[in-house]
């Protein structure tokens, strides 16, 4: 095709250069819309993909937590256990949560709360039917693959994986 | 530390989105590209700066910025093909009035929009009266009109 054959006058061109260029813009067209599909199922936080629940087997203990986080973001965590529960019920957090983590805000309040080699622990009062939910929001210090391990007094641990990304 | 290479991060990472979204998504700039340019500039602000608002980060953003700036234009400066990949190289789009239409399709152009050139650049009317039309690098449009009949 004679558009395709370089000419110089007046300006050198490099229609094979062009071509390639062409080629990588069009290529890299498909990966911004993958991206931004990715991004709307919730590969980068909040979303279909990122939305995930795990559960002691016998459901005693549930933790809802983000696949996928962000440094620097807020990240919300739901911890419930069911009833019956003791009057000061130990919710132990493991030490990564405290190295990821700070945490922002805590509902409800625990009645006492103490850290150590552990992680951190508080002690919360369960509801006046018995269970107990508590709800986390927490903003990341850090990013990286992150596993963490939540157990709530005698009723059993659960621990899942989060990827922090920078 | 974190900061430089935060910025270095973003820069490459801006300059090869604006390089491979197209010439003509930055060349031909129009009011809503500018607010466009405004938005991608203050999405990324706040990923530089943190939430560090101190002097010294600041500076720390913006030196890396200019030192990584003048380190590319030595490279392009002394590597051609260099230059050739960052900056893209100019295209002709009109031979002697007559345009290249596979040419002008690919470069995402119109026939309208070089003569929108022409009109702006040498009050020119007619596609016939451009010698050459030619995309540069930076997505302008340059405009080399024919000699007029009766000159030489």
């Amino acid at each position: 095709m004679v558009e395709n054959r370089d000419r110089s006058h007046p300006v050198p061109e490099d229609m094979e250069f062009q071509e390639r260029a062409w080629r990588a813009e069009r290529i890299a067209w498909g990966v911004m819309g993958i991206f931004v599909l990715l991004a709307l199922l919730g590969l980068f936080s909040s979303g279909f993909f990122s939305a995930a629940s795990t559960a002691t087997p016998d459901g005693a203990v549930t933790v809802d937590y983000d696949r996928f986080a962000r440094k620097t973001a807020r990240s919300n965590f739901s911890i419930r256990i069911a009833a019956p529960l003791p009057a000061e019920t130990l919710v132990r957090m493991s030490p990564a949560f405290e190295q990821f983590y700070v945490i922002e805000s805590l509902y409800p309040q625990a009645v006492r709360s103490t850290a150590g080699a552990a992680g951190l622990e508080f002690f919360f009062a369960p509801s006046a039917a018995g269970d107990l939910s508590i709800h986390i929001a927490a903003r990341a210090q850090r990013f990286g693959v992150a596993r963490f391990e939540i157990e709530a007094a005698d009723r059993g641990s659960v621990a899942f994986t989060q990827i922090i990304y920078p | 530390m974190e900061t430089v290479v935060k910025t270095a991060l973003i820069y490459f990472l801006l300059l090869a989105l604006i390089r491979l979204s197209g010439r003509r998504t930055i060349g031909q700039i129009t009011t809503f590209d500018f607010i466009l340019l405004l938005l991608i500039g203050g999405a990324t602000q706040r990923a530089l700066l943190g939430q560090d608002y101190s002097v010294t980060n600041a500076v720390i953003v913006v030196v890396t910025l200019v030192v990584i700036d003048v380190v590319l234009s030595l490279i392009e400066r002394d590597f051609p093909t260099f230059s050739k990949i960052v900056n893209g190289s100019p295209l002709i789009l009109v031979d002697h009035g007559r345009p290249l239409p596979a040419r002008l399709r690919r470069a995402r152009l119109t026939e309208q929009e070089v003569l929108a050139a022409a009109r702006r650049t040498h009050g020119i009317e007619r596609l016939e009266d451009i010698k050459f039309a030619i995309l540069e690098g930076n997505g302008h449009i340059s405009i080399i009109p024919a000699a007029k009949p009766g000159s030489s």
